[in-house]
């Protein structure tokens, strides 16, 4: 299976890039419901969680992510195994074709390291995601909080 | 060629009724093995029914874990010690404050657990949630009193060296390892992600699994809450 799917992958990779190396560059993805869990004020790291559909007839390949807000951005899922959470750095993550990749709390994430000023809920941030093939994607992803109170408005 | 059908229709007539005889058969054997088990199954669960009630997860009844003196510091850098948690029930949750996804996710659940089991009407007060660091080497009391208080205000963030701190993860079974730090020497910390939930006599009576839902583990505190203020 792992081989076949490898094989699709470099075959259908060398086939497209054959044909029509343009189609490659432009990465027809969407995005949905894109956002930020609202940290403390002190926080060092945060997580962005959001929905990628890849609407092409490809394999997609996300590498990484950048921000202007952030010092940087690593691909993570977290997982949990006889009770432990154990954080697992990615280095690829493979959209399939016409699909769609959920990055959820509790399991895949965007590890936001070192926010560049303090994000509070309703905020915006630029980010930016990037694939293997060279192309990216930019997005705005909203801040928001899963408290049912404001921390913010009577502490800090 | 006609008389050939004819034969092989009883022939096949004869195989299908010795099947049905065989299926019959297996299949009473069957119900009656299940009839058996299931009352074999509901005498046990009578016997049990005294000491244990049946459907709370994580309760461990009737053998809760008495735990031992430790000793930890509180955000205000004030002793927090196995006395602190004699009569109130607490949550406890291990972690650290670099953790992006899993604290973040378990102490707004605490969040939430604490605003519904403060607005429920059998609610006596006497709680509290509390985040253990794992990271004692980056988690000050500031910066864990910053983190946990952001959650809720009525939060505890508590910290010590690595023998103070396993003074009180021992006795639990919390696993903690720090992953090989990065370049810019930072690193991550795996650990335990289950709640723990202490009674007011120090007794370690249920541990919650994850993934954590605040509904279920209020509904649950409070069935827990009830049985073992029944039994003691």
């Amino acid at each position: 299976m792992i081989l076949s799917t490898r094989f699709l992958t470099t075959f259908f990779g060398a086939l497209l890039s054959c044909i029509s190396p343009s189609s490659v560059a432009e990465t027809a993805i969407k995005v949905h419901d894109a956002w930020i869990r609202e940290g403390p004020p002190t926080a060092t790291v945060l997580a962005a969680y959001l929905d990628i559909e890849n609407q092409t007839n490809t394999i997609l390949k996300l590498i990484g992510a950048d921000s202007p807000s952030f010092e940087r951005i690593e691909i993570h899922r977290t997982e949990m195994k006889n009770g432990i959470a154990r954080m697992h750095p990615q280095k690829v993550i493979t959209l399939s074709p016409l699909s769609r990749m959920v990055f959820s709390p509790g399991n895949y994430h965007l590890m936001l390291v070192g926010p560049k000023g303090p994000l509070r809920a309703g905020a915006t941030v630029e980010l930016e995601l990037q694939f293997e093939d060279g192309s990216t994607y930019a997005l705005t992803v909203i801040v928001r909080t899963a408290l049912a109170h404001d921390p913010y408005q009577h502490k800090y | 060629m006609r008389q050939g059908n004819v034969d092989r229709i009883r022939y096949n007539r004869a195989v299908i009724s010795q099947r049905s005889i065989i299926i019959v058969t297996f299949l009473g054997g069957l119900v009656a093995l299940g009839l058996g088990l299931g009352l074999f199954l509901s005498m046990q669960s009578n016997v049990l029914r005294i000491s244990e009630p049946p459907g709370i997860k994580g309760l461990l009844w009737p053998q809760p874990k008495l735990l031992t003196p430790f000793t930890l510091i509180d955000q205000r850098g004030n002793r927090f010690d196995l006395e602190k948690l004699k009569g109130k029930w607490s949550f406890v949750f291990f972690g650290y404050t670099h953790c992006p996804d899993i604290c973040p996710i378990t102490l707004a659940v605490f969040d939430s657990v604490h605003n519904e089991l403060v607005e429920h009407p059998s609610s006596s007060g006497n709680l509290q949630f509390i985040f253990v660091s794992v990271d004692p080497e980056r988690d000050t009391p500031e910066q864990l009193g910053n983190y946990v208080t952001y959650f809720n205000a009525a939060f505890l963030g508590l910290s010590g060296n690595e023998q103070e701190l396993s003074g009180l993860t021992r006795q639990l079974g919390i696993l903690y390892l720090r992953t090989e730090p990065d370049d810019s020497e930072n690193y991550l910390v795996d650990h335990t992600a289950a709640v723990f939930l202490i009674d007011p006599l120090g007794r370690l009576v249920a541990i919650f699994s994850p993934p954590h839902d605040a509904k279920q583990m209020a509904t649950r505190f409070i069935d827990i809450r009830d049985f073992v203020e029944s039994q003691t």
